[in-house]
């Protein structure tokens, strides 16, 4: 059964196909993020991560209280620019010409959830393919894939080569892959959209002004604007301090509505 | 008013009205943005006592989490019928702001006294639903009529290891209701949340105004977002952030059996 759509996205265009379940994205815990450092001194050595989770709709749920989900995280993959809005033109679907071209993508984790983590389906997979096809302000619509054993993707350009019958070849559209496809040759498909959310900085803690400093640094790399809402914690100064690496004040900023203080 | 037949005993009627709250999420979440919660207290004192007290008292409470509709306009509360089969809630539901399921269901609490039957302790039992039927009649002022079926199960039958077949799912509503509920119910406030904004109050006016057709409203409170402090030893407002203003849709009155207590 169809749900009902959302505003930020047409009737339809929300898919996800992994074990036959009906999953819902939850919001909050799925969202864009990216990590700065006191050594990141340029945009192309930001650290991106994203993080998905869903949970299954289907009514046959309704009287357990842990419903099977999914945790879907994609770290260390490029953005190709110097502003947050480069997100909307990320782009790994085509297969890899080179091993660092994989590694660009990102590192995909995927874990099913009923009760406990009974399995991980792919712990640190490289070379996913994915891409965002769309930005609405804050929201971005990505597309991502992960092939069964032996299938292949479609090309990105979405062509196809076709012989006519005097024997000439022509480049000719190729038709959209459907449902039927996407279930037959994935593990895993997804087309959701999901906020461009928070941006952690670590700030030295001789810093005058700690959240502006985070800000200004979160403005120079990646041109964001006023965040939303902003959390400073200093795991040093706690009653019980927890040791990090790096002794930094960390600052999160938060682009989207979901912080949960 | 209320009435209420509970596992076959019709109760005492009381003077209790149920309570519609609604919450309104900002546009900038991702789901669906207005969630109304329902709640009744049922409460029928024991006339033979003298004196007014939680130890003679009869009390029964049902709330419905989110009854899952969205209204351009508060008034088209009324005539609205809901049949909460497995195709319904399958349709409605979704995830809310934080990560959570938002689902509807019914959840009674019925209190029992020390020694009464069938529990040999005093303290809340609870019972839920997923099969209901809501009915919201017409509208006067801020009240509407309102009726409720719902097929309760105990609360410790209701929770299961495994999922339900399809065949379990799809049986709707058997037998007769062990709930039923009929009810003056009042749109009674709320709250709103709001991106940040120079001057809350007149943004949740406006919002209220643009998106429920809500005129008039009494007692708004602007409640800062808070955040902890670096050290993590408390939690402090920020003014001047995102924020959420509550509301009530008329001044505060005492429910019934408060007033009637002196409560």
């Amino acid at each position: 059964m169809a749900r009902a759509a959302h505003f930020w996205q047409p009737r339809g265009q929300r898919m996800v196909y992994y074990k036959n379940e009906p999953w819902l994205l939850l919001h909050g815990v799925s969202y864009f993020s990216a990590r700065i450092t006191p050594k990141t001194r340029k945009w192309e050595d930001i650290c991106w991560s994203l993080d998905m989770q869903f949970i299954s709709g289907s009514p046959i749920w309704r009287r357990v209280q842990m419903r099977p989900r999914i945790v879907i995280s994609l770290s260390s993959f490029q953005v190709p620019g110097p502003s947050w809005k480069d997100l909307g033109r990320v782009n790994y679907w085509s297969e890899a010409e080179t091993e660092m071209d994989a590694f660009k993508s990102g590192f995909l984790n995927v874990s099913f959830w009923y009760h406990q983590p009974e399995e991980e389906d792919w712990d640190g997979l490289i070379g996913c393919n994915w891409r965002v096809v769309r930005r609405d302000a804050g929201w971005l619509t990505l597309e991502m894939a992960v092939c069964g054993e032996g299938a292949t993707l479609p090309p990105a350009a979405g062509e196809k080569t076709v012989v006519l019958i005097d024997g000439t070849e022509e480049t000719a559209p190729a038709p959209e892959p459907d449902e039927a496809f996407w279930r037959g040759n994935t593990a895993l498909y997804l087309l959701e959209a999901v906020p461009f959310g928070i941006v952690h900085v670590l700030v030295p803690r001789n810093a005058r002004d700690v959240e502006a400093h985070a800000i200004a640094r979160a403005r120079e790399l990646l041109g964001v604007g006023e965040p939303e809402h902003v959390e400073v914690q200093d795991y040093f100064n706690r009653k019980k301090p927890i040791e990090t690496l790096q002794n930094e004040v960390h600052v999160a900023l938060h682009f989207h509505g979901h912080h949960t203080t | 008013m209320s009435w209420v037949e509970w596992m076959g005993e019709i109760l005492e009627p009381s003077a209790d009205e149920g309570e519609l709250y609604l919450h309104i999420g900002t546009p900038d979440v991702g789901h669906e943005r207005q969630h109304w919660h329902f709640e009744l207290m049922h409460v029928v004192q024991d006339k033979t006592q003298p004196e007014r007290n939680m130890d003679n008292e009869r009390v029964l409470t049902v709330d419905i989490s989110d009854l899952l509709f969205q209204v351009d306009d508060w008034r088209q509360l009324a005539h609205r019928e809901i049949r909460a089969d497995a195709a319904w809630h399958e349709a409605h539901e979704y995830s809310g702001e934080h990560g959570w399921f938002i689902e509807s269901q019914v959840r009674v609490g019925v209190m029992h006294q020390e020694g009464e039957e069938p529990r040999p302790s005093g303290g809340w039992h609870h019972w839920l639903a997923h099969d209901f039927i809501l009915r919201i009649g017409a509208r006067d002022g801020h009240h509407f009529s309102c009726e409720l079926d719902a097929w309760m199960i105990p609360e410790k039958e209701y929770t299961r290891e495994k999922p339900e077949s399809p065949e379990e799912v799809a049986v709707f509503a058997a037998g007769p209701p062990n709930l039923r509920m009929i009810c003056r119910l009042r749109f009674d406030g709320g709250s709103i949340r709001l991106p940040r904004v120079p001057d809350p109050l007149a943004e949740a006016r406006r919002r209220l105004r643009k998106q429920l057709r809500l005129e008039e409203f009494f007692e708004a409170k602007v409640n800062w977002n808070p955040r902890w402090t670096p050290d993590h030893a408390g939690l402090v407002q920020l003014p001047g952030g995102r924020s959420s203003v509550s509301f009530r849709t008329r001044p505060y009155d005492p429910p019934a059996s408060l007033a009637e207590s002196g409560g």
